[in-house]
C-alpha cells in the first residue's frame, strides 16, 4: 500500500490554535507532516514555532484544533502516551545516570507486550552508543561530556524508542559555529540512515535551508508558507517570507497600468518594467500599491556604454567586500537604493562614483499587493 | 592595612562572643571537680562516666533521638511532595502560602506551643510523645520546604519533561527523575531537622508528658544547680552537632555545582 513513504502523511497539524492566557500565540496553524521527511519550523523568536513543537510532544494542549499521528487522534494524550520524542534544547540528560542509563531511561519504561529485557535494553543501548560514536563513552556522567558530546547523547536517548517523529528544539543552539556546522552534517545523514521523520525548530535559516528537505516559516504564530528550501527562497509566497529569508532589495512602488493579457506595468520612482500575468500572485490591477522584492544575485550590472534591454540607469555609491562575494549599492534616483552581489574572484568590475546600467528578469521579482 | 586589621579584628569577636561560652563548657567537662572553677586544678573523664551512668539521662536522649528520627521522616515524606506542588502548580495564594508555610519558625516556639497545647486535646490528641512529634512536624515542615524549594527552582525542569517525554509516567518520573536530582538536598534537610528537633524546648515543653527530651532533661538537671555532668552532655551535643552541620553544609554546596 504504502511503497512510497515519502508521499505519506504521518503527522497533521489541523486548525490548532493555542491562547497563552489572553495572547494568541499559535493561529489557525494547518500543516501536513511526510513520513520521513525532515521538515524545519523556522521562525523569528516569539514566532510560535517552539510552542508547536511542544504540542506535538505534548508539553503543551492546543486551545482547539486536532494532532493526529498515523491517524490517530493524539491531541490531548500526555506525552507518555505519545510515540514522539525530543532533543532538548539544553539537552536535558539526566545528571544523576550515566550515558549508558540516560539512553537505557526510555527502554525500560516500556510496558506489557513491548517490555524489554535486560540484554535487548543492553544491546540497543551498544547499538544507539555506535550510531552516534560514543561508546567509549558510557560509563561517563554526562556533566563530564562536552556540548556537543551531550547533544549526541541526547539524540541517542531520543532516537532509542525508536520515535515515529523525532522532535529537536534548537537542538544546536548551546554550540559553537564549527560544531554547529558539523552536527548539522551529522544530524541530516543520521536522519537520512534512519529514514526518521524530523522536526526541527530553529530560528537559524542557514540551518533551515542546508538541511531541511521542507521548511514551514511561522511569523506571529501564523504559518507563513511551508516548502522546499529553494521554493522558500525563490519563490516566497508572503511579504513575510521574502524579507525574513536571505537577502532582499524591496521596493514600494505601484502598478501603473495593466495591458492586455494582463501583463502589469510596475513603476517605482524613474524605473518601471513589465510584469506578466503568470508570475503574479493574485491579478494586479491599475493604481494598486504594491512591494517589489528582488534579490541581490538577480541583479545584473553592466558598463554605462553597455545596450542592455531594460537597463537603468544608475550610480555605485559603496562596495563593500563579504568574502565570497562583493556587494555593490547601486542609487537608482528617487532614493532607491539596490544591492547588486558579485563573486569576490577576479578585480572589481565597477568603483565608488561609476555609472553603471542594471537589470534584472521579471520572473526574479515577488511582487505582493501592499 | 587598618582596614584589615578591623575585619579581622571584628570577626575574631562575634567568632569569640559566639564560641567562648561553648569551649568554656568544653574545657570544663573535663575538669575532675563537683564545681565550675577557675583555674582547673585536675583533668579527669569523671563527668563522661557519671553521664554514661545516668540512666534517666542516657533514656532522654533515647527519646529525643526517637521524636528527632520519626519527626524528620514524616515531614520529608509530607514535604517531599507538597514542596514539589508547590513549585510545579500555580494557583491563587500560591506566594501567600510560600510564605506563611515559614510561620511556624518565624513564630515565638511558646506561642505555638501554647497553641498546640488547647488545641490538641480538643481533637482528642493526648499530651504524650505523640502530641510533641507532630508539633515538631509543623515547624519542621516549613524547614524542609524551604530548603527543597529552593533546591526545585534550580532544577532544569526540562529534566522532569525529558523524563515524560521518554515515556515515564509522573509517578516514575518524580522517583526516578526527580528525586535523585534533589537527594542531597533532602539529606541535607533531614540533618538540619534531626539538629533543630534534638534542640527544641518551647514547643516540647507544652506538649510532653512523662519521658522527657534530652533538651527538657538538661532543663530539670540545671534546677538542681549546674553539675559538670550537664558540661560533659553539652560537649557531646555540641561536637555531634558540629559534625552534621558540617555534612549539611558540605551537601548542599555540592548541590550548588550541578
Amino acid at each position: 500500500m504504502t511503497s512510497n513513504p515519502a508521499n505519506m502523511t504521518i503527522l497533521t497539524l489541523s486548525g490548532i490554535e493555542k491562547y497563552y492566557g489572553t495572547s494568541h500565540v499559535v493561529k489557525d496553524l494547518n500543516l501536513a507532516i511526510e513520513a520521513g521527511e525532515f521538515l524545519t519550523v523556522l521562525g523569528p523568536s516569539g514566532c510560535g514555532k517552539t510552542t508547536t513543537l511542544r504540542m506535538i510532544g505534548g508539553f503543551e494542549l492546543p486551545t482547539s484544533g486536532t494532532i493526529t499521528l498515523k491517524g490517530e487522534d493524539i491531541s490531548q494524550l500526555p506525552p507518555y502516551k505519545r510515540h514522539v520524542n525530543t532533543v532538548f534544547q539544553n539537552y536535558a540528560l539526566f545528571p544523576n545516570m550515566n550515558v549508558a542509563e540516560n539512553i537505557a531511561f526510555g527502554l525500560k519504561q516500556k510496558k506489557g507486550a513491548e517490555k524489554m529485557s535486560k540484554s535487548q535494553i543492553q544491546s540497543r543501548v551498544e547499538e544507539m552508543l555506535q550510531m552516534v560514536q560514543m561508546t567509549d563513552f558510557a560509563k561517563r556522567k554526562p556533566q563530564e561530556l562536552s556540548g556537543g558530546q551531550q547533544q549526541r547523547i541526547a539524540i541517542a536517548r531520543a532516537v532509542a524508542n525508536n520515535p515515529e517523529i523525532l522532535l529537536l528544539d534548537e537542538p544546536l543552539g548551546a554550540l559553537d559555529l564549527k560544531l554547529r556546522k558539523q552536527m548539522q552534517i551529522e544530524l541530516k545523514s543520521l536522519q537520512k540512515r534512519l529514514g526518521k521523520t524530523f522536526v526541527y525548530v530553529t530560528h537559524d535559516q542557514e540551518e533551515a535551508l542546508t538541511m531541511s528537505d521542507r521548511i514551514a516559516i511561522m511569523n506571529a504564530g501564523v504559518l507563513e508558507q511551508v516548502g522546499t528550501s529553494s521554493e522558500i527562497y525563490y519563490h516566497p509566497q508572503t511579504p513575510f517570507v521574502a524579507e525574513f529569508i536571505g537577502e532582499s532589495n524591496k521596493m514600494q512602488a505601484t502598478v501603473a497600468h495593466v495591458r492586455e493579457r494582463g501583463e502589469a506595468w510596475i513603476e517605482a520612482g524613474e524605473i518601471g518594467f513589465a510584469f506578466p500575468k503568470e508570475l503574479q500572485k493574485t491579478s494586479l490591477t491599475s493604481n494598486q500599491a504594491v512591494t517589489v522584492f528582488l534579490r541581490p544575485e538577480a541583479i545584473r550590472l553592466y558598463p554605462v556604454n553597455a545596450s542592455v534591454d531594460a537597463a537603468f540607469k544608475g550610480l555605485v555609491e559603496d562596495i563593500i567586500f563579504v568574502g565570497s562575494t562583493r556587494k555593490y549599492r547601486v542609487h537608482l534616483g528617487n532614493e532607491i537604493v539596490l544591492t547588486a552581489l558579485e563573486t569576490t574572484l577576479g578585480t572589481p568590475q565597477y568603483a565608488v562614483g561609476d555609472d553603471v546600467r542594471i537589470s534584472w528578469k521579471p520572473e526574479d521579482c515577488s511582487v505582493f499587493e501592499l | 592595612m587598618l582596614r584589615r586589621i578591623f575585619t579581622t579584628g571584628s570577626a575574631a569577636f562575634v567568632l569569640a562572643f559566639i564560641y567562648l561560652p561553648l569551649l568554656t563548657i568544653v574545657w570544663y567537662s573535663f575538669s575532675a571537680e563537683s564545681v565550675n572553677s577557675f583555674p582547673i586544678k585536675a583533668y579527669s573523664l569523671e563527668w563522661y562516666r557519671v553521664m554514661a551512668a545516668d540512666e534517666s539521662l542516657l533514656r532522654a536522649v533515647g527519646t529525643s533521638l526517637r521524636v528527632a528520627v520519626l519527626s524528620t521522616i514524616v515531614a520529608l515524606l509530607i514535604g517531599t511532595p507538597a514542596t514539589f506542588a508547590l513549585h510545579k502548580f500555580d494557583f491563587p495564594g500560591k506566594k501567600l502560602l510560600e510564605r506563611i508555610v515559614l510561620m511556624p519558625i518565624t513564630l515565638p516556639g511558646i506561642v505555638t506551643g501554647v497553641a498546640m497545647l488547647s488545641f490538641f486535646p480538643r481533637i482528642g490528641v493526648e499530651l504524650s510523645l505523640f502530641a510533641v512529634g507532630i508539633g515538631h512536624v509543623t515547624f519542621l515542615l516549613a524547614i524542609v520546604v524551604t530548603q527543597l524549594l529552593a533546591r526545585f527552582k534550580r532544577l532544569d525542569p526540562n529534566l522532569e519533561q525529558a523524563a515524560y517525554d521518554l515515556g515515564a509516567t509522573p509517578l516514575s518520573a518524580f522517583f526516578s527523575v526527580i528525586i535523585p536530582n534533589i537527594r542531597t538536598a533532602m539529606i541535607g534537610a533531614a540533618l538540619l531537622c534531626l539538629v533543630l528537633s534534638m534542640d527544641e524546648i518551647p514547643v516540647t515543653f507544652f506538649l510532653i508528658s512523662r519521658d522527657n527530651t534530652l533538651p527538657i532533661e538538661i532543663y530539670g538537671m540545671m534546677r538542681r544547680g549546674i553539675t559538670p555532668e550537664v558540661n560533659a552532655i553539652s560537649t557531646l551535643i555540641f561536637l555531634v552537632t558540629v559534625i552534621i552541620l558540617i555534612i549539611s553544609l558540605r551537601l548542599t554546596r555540592n548541590t550548588n555545582d550541578q
